[in-house]
Parts: structure tokens; sequence; C-alpha cells
């Protein structure tokens, strides 16, 4: 029993405390057993190229009107070789709206989940490190964030404000960050108690330079992983806010062309017009999710999600 | 504990004050005329003046405050622009078709959650388990919304098996309670959208529960309870199963905010009169009272789910003592 | 008849790097009333042979040969309803793990009584009762019936563990270290309420530990294992006048008995062989000072050296030089060194 137990605890290394470079070795090593984490990363990657290249891979105008061969409105059309996912209700490409879409998908996604992540780790790495009454305010703060339901505050700012992709960048961070703070700090807590940070007041550095050189590159595993996990979360705020009608009107997004199959009363008939974008929203998610879960795996395979 | 929850109470209100505050002050800060919206531009100044001075608008923003605060504390909420009624006698009517909704999807969400967890560590490794994973991680990540479009579409439209939307058929009248959510009707037009829902909710249970059971059957008092010589179904429901709930319940405390906004898509998806649709429908109108109203109340509800997640911890759990 | 009769026991475990076998050919037999010590270092195989008497291996354990006989039935070709009844009844564990055998959210008297009733149709209040005696019995005040876990000290909850296995007068008892969470003083008190019982309620037991000391004070046999596999095996007063293995030797070596005390201890350098490969020669030639050539190629079997008295080396007519070289540093420090030369770190 115990020669298995010590097998088997042989084998689990933990990615925490690792550096970066590390951590991305260990993953790129998983993927060769891990199919799912494969396949997330092989859909991502499918994605950015989807998003960087939009403008190319987009076969019409976004709100091009199309006309049959008798003048007449391409209206609600079923998938064809012309339209791979089919016509809206005003004769427009869906296929041409998903692939922007994705564009404003991943924008809205990276960026929220970088500035969150910027918000949420600088809390999180000044609560931890100096304790006391700095960490029972910044807390109670997150505290206060928490209180707050985040789909009807994310409306009600996105109408205040602007419709603008900014915006809802801003406001999906405004009430995102508590959660990387709460969790890196818990994790700059166990590793203030280390010997290395002690040694390393001891010897006279200064507060900054201890968070900088000695603590952030030990709780940045942690921060990757919240980061991904935030990508997916700023993507779903998007699309439902969009969907609701407080998106940016000028982007092209999966969210609204549901917002207008759903206003339009379309979504009940026109099924192409409903599952496109609905589907590139699952896959993105979902290969997001998978890698997240890898890179989970390598940095701290006991760590619990909320 | 009842020392415990009154403290618990007292927090949730002051927290109620400060979001009530923030909601004020953003709603405020909005550029241009609120009344751009209420007031039709062809009334007479005078009617204009009015209508601004009924709801206050002439007033300072501090003397708003004040006033806003004052009536918070007595549960006026103001009069919504565009129902022209007390924004609580709204908010009233929609709580419970929210709350309905909610609870049966959690209900089933929970229930299917647990158990089905449950089994699923105790078949770890079989198909049977990995197929439950992937099914609970895809309805993860698919947004409600979408879903509940998909659902209307398949099971409504093509299908015909229920409802589209709404709570109740059109031209059907009740006034009290029971007239108008028990009766079979009402039933009909709820399963649709408390599948959806509850598909959406169900990955937090069943996957926490099949983890903490993972976790729990290979403790100590596991190997000790089959050493006793204890019957299977007594060791996976009286020591496993009971013990394993515990990370579910904080788990499920900790999901209730993603609920609720899930909550407010599927209310628009489905048409469903309650407070999320309601919230929405009042941003878009630009009815500030309603809202705002609307925003404290969905926080506070959310709030009192939260803290009834932790009593219950509590009760399941001995070693936790309030003090 | 003896109580318990083990032949040629063999358990692997199937893990994804491999099988490991954690018992090999292992046979002994344990009388009515007779304590058994068993002894070796942690993956020596003790704590699965204990568990296989109870069936209580983990998933991927599996007897792979043998037969473990008790009270006249192979424990093995039992059916799961076969075994449940006979745990706890017949035979009771205690674990070396108090700290967590309880479960942190029922009464330590619901768990009590839950194991009593599942054997026999007492009622809530019967059970309640015979769980009232046996606390007392063990020391405890009845009223702690009404604890949960979290309220007790380590102590406590070692002794409500044994009440619990006390409480049907079990034929067998197996303690698998069951008092390594504790501290000394604690633990000498309870390893001797636990004899003193199981001499009280006529049971047998087997002690599992890796003290070779509390063997001597405790049990009247002992088994030596290493790796797997039974090393030496007599009655404990015969065993500790004259070890005839190298193995007990170094053991003997790294408890001292009170009289040594002030003396330095010598350990045995080096770790025991991976059983995840297969096992040439002697389980031991890697760490035996005395190794020869035949030790590397033949695997010596357990014979009769004196009456009552087995083990498995090649060289039992050698024992007075073993003896004699056991007690000097010198004779482990060339082990050390000599697995250094070897490649290995010669811990």
């Amino acid at each position: 029993m115990n020669a298995t137990a010590d097998v088997i605890s042989d084998k689990k290394s933990s990615g925490l405390g690792k550096n970066p470079r590390g951590v991305m070795r260990l993953f790129l090593q998983n993927l060769r057993r891990d199919k799912l984490a494969l396949f997330g990363v092989a859909i991502l990657i499918f994605f950015i190229l989807v998003g960087i290249f939009a403008n190319v891979i987009a076969p019409y105008e976004p709100s091009e009107r199309h006309y049959n061969a008798e003048r007449q409105i391409r209206r609600l059309e079923g998938p064809s070789s012309e339209h791979w996912f089919g016509t809206t209700d005003v004769g427009r490409d869906i296929f041409s709206q998903v692939v922007l879409g994705t564009r404003t998908a991943l924008l809205v996604g990276i960026l929220a989940a970088l500035l969150v992540t910027l918000v949420g780790s600088s809390v999180g790495i000044i609560s931890g490190y100096f304790g006391g009454i700095t960490d029972s305010i910044l807390m109670r703060i997150v505290d206060f964030f928490y209180a707050i339901p985040f789909i009807p505050f994310v409306i009600v700012l996105s109408a205040v404000l602007n419709p603008s992709i900014w915006n809802i960048i801003l406001a999906v961070s405004l009430l995102s960050w508590r959660t990387v703070a709460r969790m890196v700090r818990s994790q700059v807590l166990s590793i203030s108690k280390r010997p290395f940070i002690k040694a390393a007041k001891v010897s006279g550095a200064g507060d900054l330079r201890i968070m900088f050189k000695y603590i952030l590159p030990n709780v940045i595993p942690i921060i990757l992983l919240e980061m991904a996990f935030m990508v997916n979360w700023a993507i779903m705020a998007e699309a439902s806010v969009a969907f609701l009608g407080f998106g940016d009107p000028d982007k092209q997004s999966w969210g609204q062309i549901l917002h207008f199959s759903f206003v339009t009363g379309n979504s009940r008939n026109a099924w192409w017009w409903t599952a496109a974008p609905g589907v590139a929203i699952v896959l993105l998610l979902i290969s997001i999710f998978f890698v997240a879960r890898a890179l989970e795996e390598v940095i701290d395979p006991r760590l619990r999600r909320r | 504990m009842l020392k415990y929850i009154a403290r618990r109470i007292g927090i949730m209100l002051l927290m109620i004050v400060l979001i009530s505050t923030m909601i004020f002050f953003l709603f405020r800060a909005i550029p241009g005329d609120p009344t751009a919206y209420v007031v039709d531009p062809s009334m007479p100044q005078e009617a204009r003046e009015l209508m601004l001075e009924r709801y206050g608008l002439n007033d300072s923003k501090w003397k708003q405050y004040t006033i806003f605060i004052k009536d918070l504390m007595k549960l006026d909420f103001g009069d919504s622009f565009f129902y022209g009624r007390p924004v609580g006698q709204i908010i009233a009517e929609r709580v419970p078709a929210t709350l309905i909704l909610m609870l049966s999807a959690m209900a089933v969400a929970y229930l299917i959650g647990v158990f089905g967890g449950a089994w699923m560590a105790w078949r770890r490794g079989t198909r049977m388990e990995s197929v439950g994973i992937t099914f609970a991680l895809i309805f993860r990540s698919a947004p409600t919304f979408w879903v509940g479009l998909m659902a209307i579409l398949v099971f409504a439209t093509k299908f015909r098996w229920f409802p589209p939307q709404g709570m109740r058929t059109a031209g059907y009248t009740g006034e009290t309670f029971k007239e108008v959510f028990l009766t079979l009707d009402f039933l009909k037009h709820l399963i649709l959208p408390t599948i959806v829902s509850g598909l959406y909710f169900i990955a937090t249970p069943l996957l926490t529960m099949r983890n903490s059971m993972l976790e729990v059957l290979s403790e100590d008092y596991i190997e000790m309870a089959h050493a006793k010589g204890l019957r299977e179904n007594t060791i996976l429901y009286r020591h496993a199963a009971r013990n394993a709930l515990l990370p579910v319940v904080t788990a499920g405390a900790l999901f209730i905010g993603s609920a609720i906004g899930g909550q407010v898509l599927l209310e628009v998806v489905f048409s469903w009169p309650g407070l999320g649709r309601e919230i929405v429908q009042a941003v878009t109108r630009h009815d500030y009272p309603l809202a705002q109203g609307a925003f404290i109340i969905i926080s506070a509800i959310m709030m009192f789910m939260n803290l009834v997640a932790d009593i219950l911890y509590g009760i399941l759990d001995p070693r936790i003592s309030y003090e | 008849m003896s109580l318990l009769e083990v032949n040629n026991l063999s358990i692997d475990y199937i893990t994804g790097e491999g099988t490991l076998r954690a018992v090999d050919d292992v046979s002994f037999s344990l009388e009515q009333g007779e304590s058994l010590g068993l002894v070796g270092e942690s993956g020596c195989g003790k704590t699965t042979l204990a568990k296989s008497m109870m069936r209580l291996l983990p998933d991927n354990g599996f007897i792979k040969a043998g037969e473990i006989i008790f009270k006249g039935d192979d424990i093995v070709k039992k059916d799961k309803e076969g075994i449940r009844k006979l745990r706890l009844r017949d035979i009771a564990m205690i674990s070396q793990s108090a700290m967590n055998s309880l479960n942190p959210v029922h009464t330590v008297g619901d768990q009590l009584v839950e194991g009593i009733r599942a054997h026999s149709n007492a009622t809530k209040a019967e059970a309640r009762k015979r769980a009232e005696e046996v606390f007392e019995i063990i020391g405890l005040e009845a009223k702690r019936l009404n604890s949960y876990p979290h309220q007790m000290s380590g102590g406590m909850k070692q002794r409500a563990i044994i009440a619990m296995a006390l409480s049907l007068n079990p034929s067998l008892i197996i303690a698998d270290e069951p008092t390594t969470a504790l501290d000394v003083v604690v633990q000498d008190k309870i390893l001797k309420k636990i004899t003193e019982i199981q001499e009280h309620i006529k049971s047998s037991m087997i002690f599992i530990t890796h003290d070779i000391s509390v063997v001597s004070e405790l049990c009247e046999s002992i088994i030596v294992m290493y790796a797997g596999r039974v090393m030496e095996k007599a009655k404990t007063e015969v065993f500790f006048k004259t070890p005839f293995h190298p193995y007990s030797l170094g053991l003997k070596n790294a408890f001292p008995s009170i009289l040594d005390i002030g003396e330095e201890l010598i350990s045995i350098p080096g770790a025991p062989p991976n059983l995840m490969e297969e096992q040439v020669g002697c389980r031991f030639k890697a760490r035996c000072p005395y190794r020869t050539e035949r030790c590397q190629k033949d695997e010596p079997q357990l014979k009769q050296v004196e009456e009552g008295h087995f083990m498995a080396c090649h060289y039992p007519e050698r024992i007075g030089e073993f003896t004699e070289k056991a007690s000097k540093r010198e004779t482990w420090e060339a082990v050390r060194e000599r697995l250094i030369d070897e490649g290995g770190d010669g811990i």
C-alpha cells in the first residue's frame, strides 16, 4: 500500500512556484496525452487565425443586402453555396457576420482578461503582502464587489455609458477583478511565509522590490490560469450584453447577431440564424476551457475551481 | 446561531445601502436630461415642470439622494416613469415569477446533480462518467440564452411540445396567486425554461459532487466504515455522500451570482414576466426608478440566498460553530 | 486448529506504470489468543497483508494467489456479504490514523452504534448501552459518546476507535501502527490498554509496527517482513535472543531496547528494492553487509533454523560472525560506501 502511494506521488509534480517557462514546457508535454486539451489548442488557434484574417475570410460586407436573379432581396434563405450560413431577414450574409464577430469576441475576451488580471493581481499582491489594515480594507472592497449581481450590473452600466465595446470591457473588468484578487492574495499569503522572503526583508530590500522580484514570479502561474478563465468569462458577458441589445452597434458580434434574430422574431424559425453564432460561441468557450483546465493541471492539480 | 444570523442580516442591510448608493449616483451620472425619455418634448413647458417636480428631479443631487435613502428605508422605491405606478408594486408582482422559475430550476439541477455526481464518482473510470462530464461542460460553456433560443426552435416551433414563451396562454387572466401559478397551463409554460436553466445550473453540483465524492471516498473514515462491516448503501449515503455535500453547498453559494445573471437572460428569451426581464426593459426605456429598484431587489435576493447557503452549511457540518 | 492460517499469499497492485508485487508468497498461522507482531519498513507489505485479511484492499489491489483460512473458511473465496458479516464482528481493525478514521459529521456514539447494529438485531438503545460499556472499558466517559470527533483529543479519538473495534468481542484484532500519531506518553498507555483488553476478551491480535522494540514488549511471536516477503519468524523471546537474518540484525540496531539508551543509533543504509521490477536473488542483497555471489542469483527460501524459528538467508551457520559484525558501525558504513559506488545514493 505504502509502496504504491509512493510511486503515485512521485509522478505528481505541482507547477506552483515554477517559473512561467517551466509551466509552458510542462503544459506542452501534457498536450501529448490530454486529447481534450489538444483539441482545445487546435480550435483556439483556428479562431485566432479567423479573427486576424476576418476581413480576408468574410466574403461580403456584413451589412450588404443580397439580391437574387429576380432582383428580390434574399430574405431568410437557408445555407447555400453562396451564403454558407444563410441570410438574415434583410438579406445579409450571416457567415460574414459570424467571421467578423470572432474578432470582437477575441478582442473583448483578451483585453478584458488583461485588465482584470492587472487590477486583480495588483490588489491581491498588495493585500497579501502588506496584510493588516491594508488587507482588511481591500478585502472588504472585494466583498462589496462580490455582492453585486454581475449581469444586471453590466446591463445597467452599458446602458448608462455609451454602447461600445470599450465600455463593455470596462464594465466586465469592473466586477471581475475581485475573483483574481482573492486567488492571488491567498497565494501571496502562503509565499510571504517562505524563508526567502524573510531573507530578502532582512537584507533590506524595499517592499516594491520584494513584490516585483520575489513574489510576482511565484504568482504568475496562478495569474495566467485566472486569465484563461477570465477570457471565457468576458466573452460570455459580451455575448450576453450584446444579445440584450446593449452591444456596440458598430461592431459585428455573435451576441448581436442573436439579438437581431431574436428581436425580429426569426429566432424561432430561421435555425441557421440562431445556430451559427451560438455554435461559434460554444466552440470558442469550450476550447479555452479545455486549455485552461490543462493549464490548471500543470499549475496546481489540487486547486479548486469556484 | 441567532446572533450570527442577526449580524449577517446587519451586514446585508449595510451592503444594500452601499449598493443602492452606487446605483443611485450611477444613474445620476448619465449625460443629458433623464426626463427627455419620459417627458414628451411636445408637452407644454408647464406640464414638463410638473413632471420634473413630481419625480423630484429638480432638487439638488444631494437632496435627491437623502430622499432616496429615506424612502428606501420605508421600502419605497418611487414611481416608475413608464408605468406611472409605484416601483415596489411592480417589483412585488414580478418577484414570484422569478423565484418560481429559479427555485424549480435549482431544485431540478441540484437533485439530479448531487445524485448524478455521487453516482459518477462511485462508477469512476466508466464511459458513462466521461459522457456525463462532457455533457455538463458543454452546457456550462454554452450561453444560456442561446440554449434557450435553440430549445424554443426545436421543442416549441418544430415539435410543438411546449409553448414558446410567456407564463400563460394569451387571453388567460388570473388574479390571485392560485389562479396564476397553480394551473396546468402555468406548468406547461414552466417546463421548458426550467429545463434550460437547470441544464446551465447542473454543471456546478454535478462536477463538485463528483470531485468531492472522489476525495471523500479516499478518506480514512470511509475505509473505517468498510472495516466496520456496514452495508454498501449505508457507506455511500450516510458517510460518503453526506460529507461530499459540504463543498457542493459552498460552490452553490458562490454560483448564485452567475445563476441570477443566467436567469435575467432566460427571462428575456422566454418572455418570462419576472424581475430580470423587467430590469432589461426598464434600462431600455430609461425607466430609472424601476431599474434602480429591480437592481436593489436582485442584489438582496442574491445576498439572502447566500445567507441561506451559509446557514445550511452550518447545519450540515458540526465543525462549524457560528459564534 | 489455528484461528488463522495464511498460506502462500501473494498480492499485486495494478498501477499505471505496471504491476507491483506487494506481498509475495507469505505463510503463517495464528492461534486463538496469540498476539503476533508484524515488523518491517514502510512499503514492505505489512499493511497490505493486514488489509487483505479483511478484504479491504484498494480497488487496484488483488489477491493473486494463496488462501487465508479463518475459522476454517477461506476469506479469499467469500462473497461480499460474507465478508461484510465477518468485519468488526469477527475481525476488527484499529487503524493507524485515528485522527481521520472517524467521520467528522456524525457523533462518535452514532458511529459506534451503527457498527454494532450492522451485525445484530440490537435496538438503538441496546446498541447504545453496549457502546457505553466499551467506552467505560477503554476509559472514556459515557457522555463522550455525544461528542463529535473534532471535540476530542487525538488520544480520545484513538480510544474511541479501539472501543469500536472491541464492541463485538472479535476473535481477531488487527492493530495497524495504532499509536503512531500520538505523543509518547499517551502511546504507552494506549498500547498497554490494548493488550490488557485483548487478553481479557481472549482474542488474537496482529500488531503491525515498524518499531521492533514495541513487539518485544507486546507480542508472543514476531514476523519480520522485507520487500513483500517473510525474512524471519519466531517466538518473540527466541527471536530477541538470537535474531538470524542480517536484516533483523540491522532492525534491532535501529530500534535499541531501553538498555542500550545512550548509544548512537545505527540505521541500515539504502532503501528497499522497487517491487515493480522482477526480483532476482535475495531481496536484501543491495543492503546486506554479508552478501555473496550466491545471494545475487538464488532467492533464499524460508527454512527452520531451530525449533519454531524460521528465516530466509543462505547462511544460517554464519550467525555468530554476523551478529558480532552487525553491532559495529564500520560494517554498515561499508554498505553505504558500496551503495554509493554502485550508483545509489546510500542514504
